[in-house]
């Protein structure tokens, strides 16, 4: 059994690295000076890693919490853990380990929620979607986007969170099976079939909208 | 898409066509699953669709970031790890130690109590104390060696067969008989034995008060001269006793409960934060 990311028609695509598993990325020099100097006392050091880095944590924690101030929340509650905790940074990828602690949250949101369920899910009619950057530039594309992206956040959000949260830890985040398995406290097997079930799921559910998804 | 094709896909195994999407088949499955697309739209379509979705999942758009994570200095201060705090961290594990070595102390003192007393196995003609199983030695000797005629074992004994004996202040040996197993060493005769006791011994007036009761009575063996003066030898009355009130509370019981209220503190103290998290989540709203 292939426990990396799957090369999907066996030939063709290629596996995208584990983001622990990734090349240095030119910023990783300045997060790690920066944790050395929010480790000193430096708040505006810790604040500058904040700045950085919560564009991509709201975007992930947003796919797994698919409501806009909920996962504000988490990516605070987030934020408040990584400063309280920076002590335990054990060096690596500052990214990566902000991604697993707002992981982390979401998922204990998602626990919380599961015990007392609440009125789901966003109001899809807001207007502060923010269109990929690379269809900024076609008007209609940068519509079809944001209706494709509303579909899909609609359809993530009838999936179950333990198959949203692998979906997207496996797809966006790019960890491989074992990664989540190790990050979600379950077996291998259990990531893999939360990952092909949850994607039949969300093929059944965007159905009336394929054709946004067939451009 | 014709019936035809409808029918075959039905056939078919999706759930084989995401796995072969996730790179998640081994060799005979992914030949499986390739015939079933180069022989199935639908298989094919289903492929094509999750290559789809993934690709919108990676760059589905999100809505604006409603505010700015930064921390304050207010927050910074809040979280930052006062030293006392650093001494409640120490002392949750402490707790966690204390709690487990307290469980676990009073969970083995439980069995060891339960062990050694009366209700352990094996135990359950248990003399109540070293000093009456000295004193029954001589009388349990004397008792076996008795002269043809009289029931040479323990398990002979038969009071009812005995008939009323009288009871002397001689010797006498007070036995527990808590095990229903070893009763038949001094079962009560089918005729209450008090009564037999309070015709024969009209005088004793404790014995001969008090009702039997089988479940709380104690067996006194009594032997001696009979109450005409000649030597009852071989001559053994089993006669229930009621439990002693004038002991006071018994010491098993005390160590019993003793032990239980350890474990149960312990357990407390290892559990109480789990408690007191599980109440804080259910009382908390999140969102």
């Amino acid at each position: 059994m292939n426990e990396q990311r799957g090369d999907h028609d066996g030939t063709a695509l290629a596996a995208r690295p584990a983001s622990d598993a990734a090349p240095e990325s030119p910023g990783q020099g300045i997060d790690l000076a920066l944790v050395e100097e929010a480790l000193k006392g430096r708040l505006e050091a810790f604040n500058e890693l904040v700045t950085r880095h919560q564009d991509h944590l709201f975007a992930l924690v947003y796919r797994l919490v698919p409501d806009r101030d909920q996962a504000a929340d988490v990516v605070q509650e987030a934020f408040f853990s990584a400063y309280r905790n920076l002590a335990s940074f054990r060096g690596g990828s500052v990214r990566s380990w902000l991604g697993k602690i707002a992981v982390n949250a979401a998922m204990d949101l998602q626990r919380a929620r599961k015990r007392r369920p609440i009125q789901p899910y966003p109001e899809f009619e807001d207007d502060s979607w923010q269109p990929p950057a690379e269809s900024e530039a076609e008007p209609e594309m940068k519509a079809l986007a944001i209706e494709r992206s509303k579909a899909l956040a609609a359809a993530l959000a009838t999936l179950t969170a333990d198959q949203r949260t692998c979906i997207v830890l496996f797809d966006v985040e790019g960890y491989d099976y074992s990664e989540i398995a190790t990050i979600m406290k379950v077996e291998v097997g259990t990531v893999k079939s939360r990952i092909h079930r949850g994607r039949l799921a969300l093929r059944g559910v965007l159905a009336p909208h394929r054709e946004l998804f067939r451009g | 898409m014709d019936r035809t094709a409808a029918t075959t896909h039905s056939e078919h195994d999706e759930l084989l066509i995401a796995r072969l999407f996730g790179g998640d088949v081994t060799e005979p499955e992914r030949d499986r699953a390739l015939d079933a697309m180069s022989e199935c739209g639908e298989c094919a379509a289903i492929f094509a669709d999750l290559g789809a979705i993934e690709s919108a999942v990676v760059e589905m758009a999100i809505p604006a970031r409603p505010r700015d994570f930064a921390i304050t200095p207010q927050d910074a201060a809040r979280l930052r790890r006062k030293p006392w705090l650093a001494g409640l961290a120490g002392w949750a594990g402490l707790r966690r130690a204390l709690g487990g070595s307290i469980a676990a102390l009073g969970l083995v003192g439980l069995v060891a109590t339960n062990l050694m007393s009366g209700t352990g196995p094996g135990s359950g003609f248990g003399l109540t104390s070293n000093s009456q199983r000295d004193a029954a030695q001589p009388v349990m000797a004397a008792a076996t060696a008795a002269p043809a005629g009289m029931p040479t074992s323990a398990s002979t004994v038969n009071p009812a067969a005995l008939g009323p004996v009288p009871v002397s202040s001689g010797d006498h040996l007070t036995t527990d008989t808590s095990s229903p197993p070893e009763r038949p060493a001094a079962t009560p005769p089918a005729t209450s034995p008090t009564q037999e006791l309070a015709a024969a011994s009209p005088g004793d007036k404790t014995a001969a008060s008090t009702p039997p009761n089988p479940a709380a009575t104690r067996y006194v063996i009594c032997c001696g001269p009979s109450s005409d003066g000649t030597n009852s030898t071989g001559s053994v009355s089993v006669t229930p006793e009621p439990a002693s009130s004038s002991h006071g509370p018994d010491a098993t019981m005390i160590w019993l409960a003793g032990f239980g209220g350890l474990f149960l503190v312990g357990l407390i103290v290892l559990l109480a934060p789990l408690l007191k998290r599980i109440r804080r989540s259910r009382g908390t709203p999140r969102g």
